[in-house]
């Protein structure tokens, strides 16, 4: 009998020691706790206008900006076989795709979608991040040494469609390594056609959207696929300036909706460690 | 290449063992993260009298897995190994307990999440004197799984820790089964069900009855917000703490298995299915000389039946859900007929006929990414007929052939499959396949796709080489799809135990 009660009290307490859960009442965070320095991340989202999927991960993108504001910088990097120009009946017949990109989506070997990754950085032992990574590892990144400090000055000649980008970069602390500075373009708010398949954001069936808006396009790099090295060997609080090559903005990008990204990023470990936007001036 | 090898210790009461992996680079198709080589599998394990200890890795299921199966699939690159600690406890003769707690293996490492969990199984007869000699058998098990991640959101509010728990039934008495298992999950909001925050349940039934001759058994699940994983933003195969089963039969041919397979919905699905197997004694019309088997098989399955509560922004519960109703939309249909007679005495044959839908928009197995013009949209309905026939040339050598053909008019339509293999046995397999997708609109997608093979078995050595084509496809999981390309190549395959 002693021994039946001994047995029984073990198994108990047992599975009292494993009924941890906790039942949540108040599903959204206080916005007032996310992160609110000065630091900025770039997410990266690999993607496509057949990747059905898709969608799903760009409302998870305009979720997280609604809370962390311009502190997340976003490029939707359209590339890889669900970027193709399929060209079906007139649909998806645009070529999203960029030579950077390509590069990017091979160089971290991106497969599936959507995936982001956030600042180059590693995040919880992954690269490669699937959309419920992003919000906190952008959290996480945000909360770190802000290492250095960005600021763009970008001049448009809207004759000739030309624009001419500076960047100055002020180290906050001692920068090791080798860096550069690479400047994107982005186009906002292209309409398009997009994927849905079914049970995506309310699509009963798999759908072709015509005129989504594709947020946050990535049109590709002014100075290379990884930017120009840069020299950090300055004192701290002292600027680095940086001169991109003057550019030409094709025809069919909406000058509006255009804006300019710079980030500096260390050449060995890949890692961005600041970002900056700027638009275009209308 | 990928390769493993596995070396195990034991010595009365005591084992120990490890895995090598390497993939060096991985096979066309593999998920990334396996890239490279390492010891991946790990443990020692010792009894005392009644007590089981294994620290390191294992793998174990409790009751039918729907809260928690640890387990490999080679072949799918699946390996969701625990890596902790596994206690096993035996009260009395059928009293038994087991705990667990770890974290998982992905790829090279290990998930951020901690699983603890424990399982608790009484079987009646056993445990009881009393029911000793009863014909009814009857076990009973519960069981709970709890994991931890911490919450790092700056959005939601999330649980760190996740308890699911499960009982379950199993009842036999002379040509009766029955087995049932109930599980319940609270508010776990993951990548795969948007960040929802409703409860999640599943319910698994299994019943048969057999007798000399015949056979029928029954299946019931119903399933609804029940992905379980141990990192609450992964996605594919990687780091599911359950197991839902898929609720139709699996099968072997070729044409049947690979271009349309139904996949599980942890999402929400509410599938059924039943089999009957009969004997058809000798000397009748359709058993002949010999008698022959005949078995039916019918599964289907639907989405769950929801009701929506248009909460996005606010308690974000998502829906309420019944179990025993099914939604709207069908996923998958299978009705099969197989036919198996011996011939003469030399020849044997199995004929069957399959009937498919195929839900493409929810199963996502064909995706036609670059070639718009075999996309699917809907449903894909195929009838398939395969006859299979080996004949017995003498003493241990045998041929057998295979000629399938599946008609639909939906993807590239139809398809002929041709097989030949000859078997010495027990040592040598020759085989020759072409799939030939003749039916296709377009004239040059008509496309042969070849595969060759031949192995040499001894002992516990097995060799095989197959040279052929690949298709391209798409590989989908719970709304994360990744592209395997088409390929030719040559696979040699070792596989050694001593």
């Amino acid at each position: 009998m002693k021994k039946n009660l001994r047995n029984i009290a073990v198994v108990t307490s047992c599975l009292l020691s494993f009924a941890m859960c906790d039942k949540i009442d108040e599903p959204f965070q206080d916005p007032s706790n996310a992160s609110n320095g000065s630091k900025k991340v770039l997410i990266e989202e690999f993607t496509g206008h057949t990747c059905g999927n898709c969608p799903e991960g760009s409302k998870v993108l305009e979720d997280i900006k609604k809370v962390l504001g311009d502190q997340v910088i976003v490029l939707a990097v359209h590339s890889g076989s669900f970027a193709f120009p399929i060209c079906d009946q007139g649909k998806y017949c645009t070529d999203f795709r960029t030579a950077p990109g390509e590069t990017y989506l091979n160089e971290f070997e991106i497969s599936s979608y959507p995936t982001s990754i956030v600042n180059r950085k590693i995040y919880n032992a992954k690269i490669r991040l699937p959309a419920g990574d992003w919000a906190p590892a952008a959290n996480a990144f945000l909360a770190e040494e802000d290492l250095v400090d960005i600021f763009i000055e970008l001049s448009l000649d809207t004759n000739n469609r030309n624009i001419s980008v500076e960047v100055k970069s002020v180290p906050l602390s001692d920068l090791n390594g080798n860096f550069a500075v690479t400047v994107a373009l982005a186009e906002d708010s292209v309409p398009d056609w997009q994927k849905f398949y079914a049970g995506i954001l309310g699509y009963e069936n798999e759908t072709d959207v015509d005129n989504y808006m594709h947020r946050h396009v990535f049109r590709g790099n002014i100075n290379g696929n990884y930017g120009e090295a840069i020299n950090t060997s300055v004192a701290v609080g002292d600027t680095i300036y940086y001169t991109a090559p003057n550019t030409n903005i094709p025809l069919d990008f909406n000058l509006k909706h255009m804006s300019a990204i710079a980030y500096v990023h260390n050449l060995d470990t890949k890692e961005i460690i600041d970002v900056e936007k700027i638009h275009f001036p209308n | 290449m990928n390769g493993f090898g596995n070396v195990i210790y034991s010595n009365g009461d005591f084992s120990a063992g490890i895995r090598y992996e390497a993939y060096l680079n991985r096979l066309q198709g593999f998920p990334e993260g396996y890239q490279g080589t390492g010891i991946t599998y790990k443990y020692a394990s010792y009894k005392v009298s009644d007590l089981e200890v294994t620290i390191g890795n294992y793998y174990d299921q409790f009751g039918s897995g729907l809260i928690f199966r640890s387990y490999e699939e080679r072949n799918l690159g699946y390996d969701n190994a625990m890596d902790g600690f596994r206690l096993k406890y035996k009260f009395r003769d059928g009293v038994y307990a087991k705990a667990i707690y770890g974290k998982q293996r992905l790829f090279f490492d290990l998930g951020e999440g901690i699983v603890r969990g424990g399982d608790f199984e009484v079987q009646i007869n056993e445990a009881i004197k009393k029911f000793k000699d009863a014909k009814t058998r009857v076990t009973i098990g519960a069981s709970a799984v709890s994991k931890y991640q911490p919450d790092n959101d700056p959005i939601y509010n999330l649980p760190e820790n996740v308890l699911a728990s499960a009982a379950r039934i199993r009842i036999s008495k002379g040509k009766v089964n029955l087995f049932g298992e109930y599980a319940y999950k609270i508010n776990d909001p993951s990548t795969d069900n948007d960040f929802i925050f409703a409860p999640g349940e599943a319910l698994l039934i299994n019943a048969s009855y057999s007798t000399k001759g015949f056979a029928i058994t029954g299946g019931f699940k119903s399933v609804d917000n029940f992905s379980f994983r141990s990192d609450r933003s992964e996605t594919l195969n990687n780091l599911l703490i359950n197991y839902i089963p898929a609720l139709n039969q699996q099968h072997t041919y070729n044409l049947v298995a690979t271009l349309y397979p139904n996949a599980t919905q942890p999402i929400g699905e509410y599938a059924y299915q039943g089999e009957v197997l009969y004997k058809i004694g000798r000397n009748s019309l359709l058993g002949g000389k010999y008698g022959a088997n005949i078995a039916v098989n019918y599964s289907a399955s639907f989405s769950s039946s929801r009701n929506l509560l248009n909460d996005e922004t606010t308690n974000r519960i998502s829906h309420t859900n019944n179990l025993f109703s099914n939604g709207q939309e069908v996923y998958f249909k299978d009705f099969n007929v197989a036919y198996k007679r011996k011939i003469s005495k030399k020849i044997k044959g199995i004929f069957s006929y399959f009937n498919l839908v195929y839900n493409n928009d929810v199963l996502v197995g064909v995706v036609e990414l670059t070639q718009p013009q075999f996309k699917v949209k809907g449903k894909v309905y195929a009838d398939i007929f395969v006859a299979d026939v080996s004949y017995k040339i003498k003493r241990k050598h045998t041929i057998r052939f295979e000629a399938q053909h599946l008609r639909t008019n939906q993807h590239r339509k139809n398809w002929a499959t041709g097989l030949v293999e000859y078997t010495v046995s027990p040592h040598w397999f020759f085989a020759l396949l072409d799939q030939y997708n003749y039916g296709n609109p377009e004239a040059k997608q008509r496309i042969h796709y070849f595969t060759a093979s031949m192995g040499y078995i001894k002992n516990a050595n097995r060799f095989s080489i197959s040279y052929g084509r690949q298709r391209a496809g798409v590989f989908c999981v719970g709304g994360v799809c990744r592209n395997v390309p088409a390929s030719n190549g040559v696979t040699l395959s070792i596989t050694s135990s001593f």
